[in-house]
C-alpha cells in the first residue's frame, strides 16, 4: 500500500514540475524520495547552525505541516515576509520583530507622513501611516474615488510609485533589485543579478534566488544597496550618481557596448566615502537598533539612527551630545575598530591639533558639513499620473528608475501597447547635482548639509485626457504654507579632508540665498524652503549673515588653516 | 435709341468709376513696379525703404523676365531668395548695390564654417585626400569614406550661409538663406501661398533681430542662448504642462532652464547687433580660420574707448546711422571706434564719464560707465586676466559628447540633403551651469574655458559590429566668450582658490608648500570612460595637460602659475583688497612672510 501510495505521488510530483520547468527533464539525478525536500534540493545549504531546522518549520506553516505534501502550494516561499514572520521567526525573536514592526524600514513612517502632510491630506507631519499596517500605525487609506486636489492622489503616489522598496513588498525582478522579503530582505543575501550560486541542485543558476540558502553575515554593501540606491542614502557611499533620464544620458558607450545597467538606471561613479574605500560596511557602523528599530515609532531617520561620527573618533569625550554622551561604538577594541569582517582598523581620533578642529564658532557644526566630499541635490521634482492609454509620448525618458515606466516601451522606445486602470507616475526633475549643498539646522541644533527634498509640481491627466491637475504646488496640510521642503541629509560621502571653507563662508547657496539670489523659477528651487518639523531650521537671519561676512574672525582662522596645509 | 445711348453712358460711366477706384486702391495698398512681374504678384508691403519696389521693381533682385507675361517665359531664371549666397553676385550684389558685400560674406567665418571644418578634420578619423577648407567646398564634393566628414555633413552643416532656405517646418525651415538668413525680418509662416496674388513680402532690415542669430547660435558654445538667459537643461521638459512636457523647448527635443541673462541683455535690452559690427559678422573680406579672428570687438571698445583717435572713415559711419533710421543724428562727431577700424557709430560719449549707446533697432539712449576703478581694472598683477575671466558669470557646459555612428542606418545629410548609409546618435554624460574654468586663452590673455568637444566616438560597421580602429576620444576645452556677463564678479579666493576654476575639476584642493594636493569627485574610468581623469580637468595637480585646448596657443594654467596663483589664496583671506599695500610688491612682501617678519606671522607659529 505504501508502495503505491509512494509511486501516486511520485507520479503527481512529475506532473507538477514537468510543465512548469521543462528544464528538469534533463536533470542528472533521480528523484528517489519524495517525502523530503532534499530529494530535489539536494544539497541545499543550512541557514546558520542557530537555525539548523528542518524545511518544513519555516516554509509550511504549522497547520500545515502534517498534510501530504503534493505540491509547492502549501510552502511558503519567503517566510520572513510580514506576513508570516511573526509564524516562523516570531517564537524566538519576538521582540526584534515587534520592533522592526515599528521601524522606519517598516513603516516608511517619514515618506509617508511627510508627503501626505505636504500634500495636505493629513493636518500633522507626526506619524499616523505606515506602508505595511504592520505595528503601532494605521495601514494608508483607499484611494479616494475623484480627484480634485493632490492630496487625493498622495496615497495613490504613495503606494505605486514611492514605497516599492518596502520589505514586504516584492521588488522588481531587475539587476540590483533583487533581494528576499521581510526579515530576510537583509538577512538573506541577493547578488545583484539575483542568481542562485549554492549547491542546490535544483535552484543552480535559476533567477530571483537567493545567493545561498543561508543567512548572511556580516550584511554586505550591495545588499543593502538593493533598497538605498537612487538618490538614497547608501547609493552616495558606494559614489553612485544616476544619469539624467532622457535618453542622451544612456551613455558611455565603451568599447562597443552599452555599461550594465543597475537599479535601472545607469549611473555616474564619484568618489565614494573614505569609510567604504576603507572596506567598511554600512553595517560596522549602524548597529541593529538604527537599522531594526528600538520599539517606538519614529518620525525619520534622523530619529531612528544615533550612531554619531564621535562614538569612533572621539570615543572617551564625555561630552559629546545628548544621546551619545559617553557612549564609543561596540566593535572598538583596545584603541581599534574591529569591523565586522574581522578586520582590525586603526581608529583616528579627532585631531585638535588640526587648526579647523579647534575653532569655538565650529562647535556645533556636524562633522559631515565639512566632512562630506558631494551631496545629492535633486531639485524640483514634476510628478505626472498619466491614466491615457497611448503613452507614447514619454518614450524619451523610459528609463525613470521605475520598473512600471521601463516595462511599458521596447529597448527602441516603441510603446508596447495601451494601458488600462491608473497610469504610471511619471518623474522629472528640473535639475540634479552633486556640487551643491546647503546649511541648516538639525533638531539638535548642529549645522547639517540640507537638500531639496520636496519641490513638488503636480499632474494629473485623466483617461479622457482631460488635464485636472496641471503642475499644482501642493500646500501644507494645517495650510501653514506650499508643501515644498528641505530637508537635513547626511551625506555618506565622507572624506578625510575636509571642504574648503569658500565651499559655504561667503556662499549665498550655503546660505539658503539661492544661486544668484534665487532669480526666475529655476533657481528659485536653490532657495531652501522650510523643513517639515518645526524642529528642523533653516538659517535665520542673523546666522546667514554671519556667514556671509568674512569677519576679522573668520580671516584669521581661515589663514591659520591655510597656513597649517601649506607647511603640511 | 435714345434710352440705349444712355444705357451705354451709364454702363461706361461705371466702368469708368470703377478704373479709377481700382487706380486708387491699388496705388494705397501695393506698391507700384516697373516689372511686369505684379500682374500676378501684388506684394502688400514695401521690403524697406532703401529698397522700394517703385524703384527697384522685381527682378533687380529676383531676375527672371520682368517683360513677359506668360508664366513660363516671365519666370526664366528667376531667383525665389535673392540672398542665397549662390545667386547674391548676381542679385544683392550687382553694381550699383552692394557690389562688395556678397565676396566678403562669402569669405566670412558664417560661410565657411572653416573653424568647426578644420578641428574635426584634424581631432576625427579623417583621410586627408578628402580634406576641405569651406563648406562650399565640400557642397561640391562627393561623399567619401572621412568620418569627420561625415559627421560635419549630417551633423554640424545645418547652419551656414550657403544653406539654401526650404519650406520646413520650425528653426530648421528658418535657417539659411544666405544675405536673408539674417537680413529679413521671419515670416511668422514658415511658407507663402505664391498662388495667390497678393502676399506678404519679407521685409529687409539692417535692424536684425536677436532672434535670427539665435536660429543658429543655440547649439556648441551656445551663445545666444546664454546671452538670453537661457541654458540648454539635461531635457527633463518640467515642469510639465496640460499634460506633457512644457513648453520651454528648443530645437531637436530640447529644452531650456532660466537664469540671469548677459548685463547688457538683462539691463539695457541690446541685441547682438548692438555690440556686433558689420565686419565682425559679415567679414573683412580676409579669410579667417576662427571667429575670434573675424570678430572685431572687445569690451574694451566700448567700455574704455580711445576717443581721442581721428575718426576714419566717417562717410561709412555716417551712411550707417542715416541707414538705421532710429539713430540721432551726430551732434558731435565722435563715436567709438573697433580696433578694426569699424564705426560703432551708435556709441558716443555720454555726459562726463559715461558713455551713450544708441539701441540699433528702436534707438533707445542707454547711458553706462567707463572703466573705473583703475586699482582693479589696471592692477599689473592682473594684465593678463580678459573681461571675461571674472566677468562671466556662469558658463554653459556640456561634459561628454558622446557620439556614436551606426552604419546599418541612414541619414540625410545637411548639404545636399541626400540620404547615405550611417546614422549618428548624440549623448551627453551630464550639464553644468557653473563658473568657467580658466587658462590661457590663445591671444595670452586668461580667459574662461569650457568643454569643447569632449567627443567619445563610437562606430559600428554595416553588420553592426564594433569598429575600433575608427572610435577614439578627444577631449578638448575650447575658450571662448560665454555671453553671461555680469557687473559684479567673484572675490579673490573664488578663483585663487578653487579647483574647478583653475583647472583642476570639483574636488578638494589641498595647497602646500609642496605643491597642491587634490583629489577629484568625479572618476572617470570607474564611470566607463575610459580615461584616467576627471571630465571637468583640463589640468593636473602638478601642471600636466589633460584635455587638449581647442586652439594650438591655448593651454590650461602649467604648474609654475597653478603653484604662484594658489600661494596667493594664502594672503587673500585678509589681504582681499586690490590696494592693499602687500600686492604692490609681492615677492617682497611674501619673502618677508616667509621669513617670519611679516606681522601676520605673529597668528601662526
Amino acid at each position: 500500500m505504501n508502495c503505491i501510495l509512494h509511486f501516486f505521488y511520485l507520479v503527481l510530483l512529475c506532473l507538477c514540475w514537468t510543465p512548469l520547468s521543462p528544464a528538469h527533464e534533463s536533470l542528472p539525478y533521480e528523484i528517489k524520495d519524495f517525502s523530503s525536500c532534499l530529494m530535489c534540493h539536494e544539497g541545499i545549504e543550512k541557514l546558520d547552525a542557530n537555525h539548523a531546522f528542518s524545511c518544513d518549520q519555516c516554509h509550511i506553516l504549522p497547520e500545515n505541516r502534517h498534510k501530504p505534501l503534493a505540491n509547492h502550494d502549501l510552502i511558503v516561499r519567503f517566510p520572513a515576509a510580514p506576513s508570516y514572520a511573526k509564524i516562523f521567526c516570531g517564537p524566538c525573536h519576538q521582540n526584534e520583530i515587534s520592533r522592526l514592526y515599528n521601524s522606519l524600514h517598516y513603516t516608511l513612517a517619514g515618506i509617508i507622513n511627510q508627503t501626505r502632510y505636504l500634500w495636505g491630506a493629513q493636518k500633522e507631519p507626526d506619524s499616523q501611516y505606515s506602508a505595511s499596517g504592520y505595528g503601532d500605525l494605521k495601514g494608508l487609506p483607499p484611494d479616494p474615488s475623484v480627484v480634485q486636489t493632490p492630496a487625493d492622489l498622495v496615497d495613490d503616489l504613495l503606494r505605486r510609485r514611492c514605497i516599492t522598496c518596502h520589505p514586504g513588498k516584492k521588488p522588481p525582478q531587475e539587476r540590483g533589485l533583487y533581494r528576499g522579503l521581510g526579515c530576510a530582505a537583509c538577512h538573506i543575501l541577493y547578488e545583484n543579478d539575483g542568481v542562485y550560486r549554492g549547491r542546490d541542485q535544483a535552484m543552480k543558476g535559476r533567477k530571483g534566488y537567493p545567493k545561498v540558502h543561508k543567512f548572511c553575515n556580516p550584511i554586505p554593501v550591495r545588499q543593502c544597496l538593493h533598497c538605498h540606491n537612487g538618490s538614497r542614502v547608501g547609493a552616495d557611499y558606494t559614489g553612485l550618481f544616476e544619469h539624467d533620464y532622457h535618453q542622451s544620458y544612456r551613455y558611455p558607450i565603451s568599447r562597443g557596448m552599452l555599461p550594465e545597467r543597475i537599479y535601472l538606471m545607469d549611473h555616474h561613479r564619484l568618489k565614494p566615502d573614505f569609510h567604504y574605500e576603507k572596506g567598511l560596511l554600512c553595517v560596522d557602523c549602524h548597529e541593529k537598533g538604527d537599522v531594526m528599530g528600538r520599539g517606538e515609532v519614529n518620525r525619520c531617520q534622523q530619529e531612528a539612527v544615533r550612531i554619531r561620527c564621535q562614538h569612533c573618533h572621539e570615543p572617551y569625550n564625555n561630552n559629546i551630545d545628548e544621546s551619545g554622551k559617553g557612549q564609543s561604538h561596540p566593535c572598538i577594541e583596545d584603541g581599534l575598530f574591529r569591523s565586522r569582517q574581522g578586520r582590525l582598523h586603526m581608529l583616528p581620533i579627532q585631531d585638535k591639533s588640526v587648526k579647523a578642529h579647534s575653532i569655538p564658532q565650529m562647535k556645533n557644526v556636524h562633522c559631515i558639513g565639512c566632512h562630506s566630499a558631494w551631496s545629492f541635490s535633486d531639485y524640483g521634482p514634476s510628478l505626472l499620473r498619466d491614466d491615457r492609454r497611448d503613452l507614447s509620448q514619454w518614450a524619451p525618458w523610459r528609463l525613470q528608475s521605475n520598473s512600471t515606466i521601463n516595462d511599458l516601451f521596447d529597448e527602441q522606445g516603441r510603446f508596447l501597447g495601451p494601458v488600462s486602470g491608473p497610469g504610471p507616475w511619471f518623474l522629472g526633475w528640473r535639475f540634479r547635482r552633486w556640487e551643491f549643498l546647503t546649511l541648516g539646522k538639525d533638531s539638535k541644533g548642529r549645522i547639517v548639509p540640507f537638500r531639496p527634498r520636496y519641490q513638488f509640481l503636480i499632474s494629473f491627466i485623466d483617461k479622457n485626457g482631460r488635464v485636472i491637475l496641471d503642475s499644482v504646488i501642493p500646500q501644507r496640510g494645517d495650510r501653514s504654507g506650499q508643501g515644498w521642503a528641505y530637508m537635513p541629509f547626511y551625506p555618506h560621502t565622507v572624506q578625510k579632508r575636509g571642504r574648503p571653507c569658500e565651499a559655504c563662508h561667503g556662499q549665498p547657496l550655503a546660505a539658503g540665498q539661492g544661486i544668484w539670489k534665487g532669480q526666475g523659477q529655476d533657481l528659485l528651487l536653490t532657495r531652501p524652503s522650510p523643513p517639515v518639523y518645526p524642529s528642523l531650521k533653516l538659517l535665520s537671519e542673523s546666522e546667514k549673515t554671519k556667514l556671509l561676512q568674512k569677519t576679522p574672525i573668520y580671516r584669521k582662522w581661515r589663514f591659520r588653516t591655510l597656513w597649517q596645509d601649506f607647511n603640511d | 435709341m435714345k434710352r440705349t445711348s444712355i444705357i451705354s453712358l451709364v454702363v461706361l460711366l461705371l466702368i469708368f468709376i470703377f478704373l479709377i477706384l481700382r487706380q486708387e486702391y491699388h496705388d494705397i495698398s501695393s506698391p507700384p513696379s516697373p516689372d511686369g512681374c505684379v500682374v500676378c504678384h501684388e506684394p502688400e508691403t514695401e521690403l524697406s525703404p532703401s529698397h522700394l519696389l517703385a524703384v527697384l521693381g522685381c527682378s533687380s533682385c529676383h531676375l527672371g523676365n520682368p517683360f513677359a507675361r506668360a508664366k513660363d517665359r516671365a519666370h526664366m531664371g528667376i531667383v525665389k531668395n535673392p540672398g542665397d549666397l549662390h545667386f547674391s553676385r548676381l542679385t544683392c550684389g550687382r553694381n550699383g548695390c552692394h557690389p562688395d558685400l556678397p565676396q566678403r560674406v562669402e569669405k566670412s567665418i558664417m560661410a565657411t564654417n572653416r573653424g568647426i571644418l578644420k578641428a574635426m578634420q584634424t581631432l576625427w578619423p579623417h583621410d586627408t585626400s578628402e580634406s576641405v577648407h569651406d563648406v562650399h567646398e565640400l557642397i561640391e564634393k562627393p561623399i567619401g569614406q572621412s568620418v569627420a566628414l561625415d559627421h560635419f555633413r549630417k551633423m554640424c552643416g545645418g547652419c551656414h550661409l550657403w544653406r539654401p532656405r526650404y519650406p520646413k517646418l520650425g528653426e530648421i525651415g528658418r535657417r539659411g538663406g544666405g544675405c536673408t538668413d539674417c537680413h529679413i525680418q521671419e515670416l511668422s509662416s514658415h511658407t507663402q501661398d505664391l498662388s495667390k496674388k497678393r502676399f506678404r513680402h519679407p521685409e529687409l532690415t539692417t535692424r536684425i533681430p536677436s532672434e535670427n542669430c539665435l536660429k543658429c547660435h543655440n547649439r556648441s558654445a551656445r551663445i545666444g542662448l546664454s546671452y538670453t538667459g537661457r541654458f540648454e537643461s539635461e531635457a527633463y521638459g518640467t515642469p510639465y504642462q496640460k499634460g506633457g512636457p512644457g513648453s520651454r523647448r528648443l530645437s531637436g527635443g530640447r529644452f531650456y532652464l532660466e537664469l540671469p541673462s548677459d548685463v547688457h541683455h538683462q539691463k539695457a535690452g541690446m541685441d547682438c547687433i548692438d555690440c556686433h559690427t558689420e565686419k565682425g559678422v559679415m567679414g573683412d573680406g580676409k579669410i579667417y580660420t576662427h571667429q575670434e579672428e573675424q570678430v572685431d570687438i572687445t569690451c574694451i571698445t566700448c567700455h574704455d574707448p580711445d576717443l581721442q583717435n581721428e575718426n576714419p572713415d566717417r562717410e561709412l559711419a555716417r551712411r550707417l546711422e542715416r541707414l538705421n533710421r532710429r539713430q540721432p543724428s551726430f551732434s558731435v562727431l565722435s563715436y567709438v571706434i573697433s580696433p578694426n577700424g569699424s564705426p560703432l557709430y551708435h556709441i558716443r560719449p555720454g555726459p562726463g564719464n559715461k558713455m551713450k549707446l544708441y539701441r540699433k533697432r528702436d534707438g533707445k539712449e542707454i547711458v553706462f560707465e567707463r572703466l573705473a576703478q583703475p586699482e582693479v581694472h589696471k592692477a599689473p598683477y592682473h594684465k593678463r586676466l580678459s573681461c571675461q575671466a571674472c566677468h562671466s558669470a556662469w558658463m554653459p557646459q556640456c561634459y561628454g559628447c558622446h557620439e556614436t555612428l551606426f552604419k546599418q542606418a541612414s541619414q540625410r545629410g545637411w548639404l545636399t540633403g541626400k540620404k547615405w548609409p550611417g546614422r549618428w546618435v548624440e549623448g551627453r554624460s551630464y550639464l553644468r551651469f557653473r563658473k568657467p574654468t580658466l587658462g590661457v586663452c590663445p591671444d595670452g590673455q586668461i580667459g574662461p574655458f569650457a568643454p569643447g568637444c569632449q567627443v567619445f566616438l563610437e562606430t559600428f560597421d554595416e553588420k553592426g559590429d564594433y569598429q575600433p580602429d575608427i572610435s577614439l576620444r578627444s577631449l578638448v576645452m575650447a575658450s571662448f566668450d560665454p555671453h553671461t556677463t555680469a557687473k559684479n564678479s567673484p572675490d579673490c579666493i573664488g578663483c585663487h582658490l578653487d579647483s574647478k576654476v583653475l583647472g583642476l575639476g570639483e574636488g578638494s584642493l589641498k595647497v602646500t608648500g609642496k605643491g597642491l594636493n587634490f583629489k577629484p569627485v568625479y572618476l572617470s574610468s570607474e564611470s566607463g570612460l575610459g580615461i584616467e581623469f576627471p571630465l571637468d580637468a583640463f589640468v593636473s595637480a602638478k601642471g600636466s595637460l589633460l584635455q587638449k585646448p581647442s586652439r594650438p596657443q591655448g593651454r590650461p594654467f602649467n604648474g609654475e602659475e597653478l603653484k604662484q596663483i594658489t600661494r596667493v589664496g594664502l594672503c587673500i583671506p585678509c589681504h582681499d583688497q586690490y590696494d592693499d599695500p602687500i600686492y604692490s610688491r609681492y615677492e617682497q612682501s611674501l619673502s618677508r612672510f616667509l621669513a617670519g617678519d611679516a606681522p601676520c606671522r605673529k597668528e601662526v607659529p
